[in-house]
C-alpha cells in the first residue's frame, strides 16, 4: 500500500532527525575550553578531499586497535570512534602532562547535502581511516 | 643546507628531525627575527635557542629546522635572511624538503616525489635523481620565495616535493624526501627508524601539525592543489 511505503519513510526521516538532534545536544554540552581539553586531545585530525564522484575523510588514528572502530552516518555528519590498542600516557611520549592519557579517539564530521551516507565505505591503512562517502545520484563503487 | 619548515604533512620537519638524529648533527646556530616571530622560547638544557635552528652533520651539511610554526607575516624577512646567510657562506645548494597536497596519497603507500629548481647547477642536479620533474603547479609559503628569490643571490635551490596529506604528519612520505636527500647528497641515511616510530611521530606532532594548517589555511595553501590560469 501507498500509505505504508510512505508511513515507513517518514519514520525513518523523523528517526534520523531525533538522532541528528541529540548528536547536537551532546556536542552543546561539550565546553569549550582553550588549550588541549579534553575533547581536542581525543579529537584525531582529519583532512577531507572532494572527488568528482566522492567525497574522502581521512582520520588519522595512530596506535588504534582496528577491531573497534566505529563510523556512523547521519544527516549531513559523520561520526566516528576508534579505541586505542592501549591506553597512551602522553608524558611516556614526551609531553608535561603527567595525568593525561588518550584511550579512545571521538570525532564529528560536517557531511555536505548530497553525501550519501547509506553507502559509506572505510578502509583503514597505516593506521589511518579512510571513509569513502558517495554523491548522491551517483555510481560510484 | 637543507631546510625544513613546518608546512603540508610535516614532511620537512619530520625529515629533518630524522637527519639531525641520525647523522648526529651538532647544533651549531639558528635564526631568529625580533618582533616577527611568536613570543616564545625554545629552551634546550636549560638555556634558550632561537626559533630556527642550524645544525651541522658530516662537516658539511647545514639543518635548518623549525620546531613552532612561523606567522606568515615573516616569511619575506625569514627566506631573505636564509638566502643572506645563504650567500655569505658560500652555500653550494639549499635543498627545500616539504609535502605536496594530493587526493593520490589516499590511494598509495608509496607518495611520489618530484622536484622543481632554480639555477642551472641545481637543475642539473635534480635530473639525475630519476623522479619527475613539477611540471606545472603553484607553491606557496618560504619554500615559494627561497625557490624564487634564489637567482638574486645566485644560489641553486633544489624543492624536493612528496605527495602527502595536507593536514595529516605524514611521516611516510617524510622518508621517501629522507631518502632523496641522501641519493641528492651521496650520504647513507637510514629510513627504518623514521618508519617504525611513525606511529609515534604521529602522536607527538598532532598539535603541531593542528597549528601549521591553520596557518596552512590563512596563506590560501588549498590554492596549491589548483591548476595554473596559462596552460600553454
Amino acid at each position: 500500500m501507498f500509505w505504508e511505503s510512505e508511513l515507513e519513510r517518514l519514520k525513518r526521516y523523523l528517526r534520523r532527525k531525533i538522532e541528528d538532534l541529540f548528536q547536537e545536544l551532546e556536542k552543546e554540552r561539550t565546553p569549550e575550553v582553550s588549550g588541549e581539553s579534553e575533547a581536542e586531545l581525543e579529537e584525531p585530525l582529519h583532512t577531507f578531499y572532494e572527488l568528482p564522484e566522492k567525497y574522502v575523510v581521512v582520520c588519522d588514528i595512530p596506535a588504534c586497535d582496528e577491531t573497534k572502530i566505529e563510523v556512523l552516518g547521519y544527516t549531513r555528519a559523520l561520526e566516528i570512534k576508534a579505541r586505542l590498542k592501549r591506553e597512551v600516557k602522553l608524558e611516556q611520549i614526551g609531553f608535561r602532562c603527567a595525568s593525561r592519557s588518550l584511550k579512545e579517539y571521538k570525532k564529528r564530521v560536517s557531511l555536505p547535502e548530497d553525501a550519501d551516507v547509506a553507502r559509506i565505505l572505510y578502509t583503514i591503512r597505516a593506521g589511518r581511516l579512510i571513509i569513502e562517502i558517495p554523491k548522491k545520484n551517483r555510481s560510484v563503487f | 643546507m637543507v631546510v625544513g619548515l613546518p608546512d603540508a604533512g610535516l614532511v620537512g620537519g619530520i625529515s629533518v628531525s630524522h637527519l639531525i638524529r641520525e647523522l648526529k648533527a651538532r647544533e651549531v646556530g639558528g635564526i631568529d627575527i625580533a618582533r616577527m616571530m611568536p613570543p616564545l622560547v625554545i629552551v634546550k638544557d636549560g638555556t634558550p635557542r632561537p626559533p630556527l635552528r642550524l645544525f651541522l652533520a658530516k662537516d658539511s651539511i647545514l639543518i635548518l629546522v623549525a620546531e613552532t610554526p612561523l606567522p606568515p607575516s615573516a616569511y619575506y624577512s625569514l627566506s631573505y635572511a636564509l638566502l643572506d646567510y645563504s650567500a655569505r657562506r658560500r652555500i653550494d645548494y639549499i635543498v627545500s624538503l616539504t609535502g605536496l597536497s594530493s587526493p593520490n596519497r589516499i590511494r598509495t603507500d608509496k607518495p611520489k616525489p618530484y622536484w622543481a629548481a632554480s639555477g642551472r647547477k641545481a637543475i642539473e642536479v635534480a635530473e639525475k635523481l630519476g623522479i619527475e620533474r613539477f611540471n606545472e603547479g603553484i607553491l606557496i609559503g618560504p619554500y615559494a620565495i627561497i625557490l624564487k628569490e634564489c637567482f638574486r643571490f645566485r644560489l641553486d635551490n633544489i624543492v624536493l616535493l612528496v605527495e602527502s596529506f595536507p593536514d595529516l604528519p605524514d611521516p611516510e612520505a617524510a622518508s621517501v624526501a629522507v631518502r632523496l636527500f641522501g641519493k641528492l647528497s651521496q650520504v647513507e641515511i637510514d629510513v627504518s627508524k623514521l618508519l617504525e616510530e611513525a606511529e609515534l611521530i604521529r602522536l607527538r606532532t598532532k598539535e603541531l601539525m593542528r597549528q601549521t594548517s591553520k596557518i596552512m589555511s590563512q596563506i590560501g595553501k588549498g590554492m596549491e592543489m589548483q591548476p595554473t590560469l596559462i596552460y600553454t
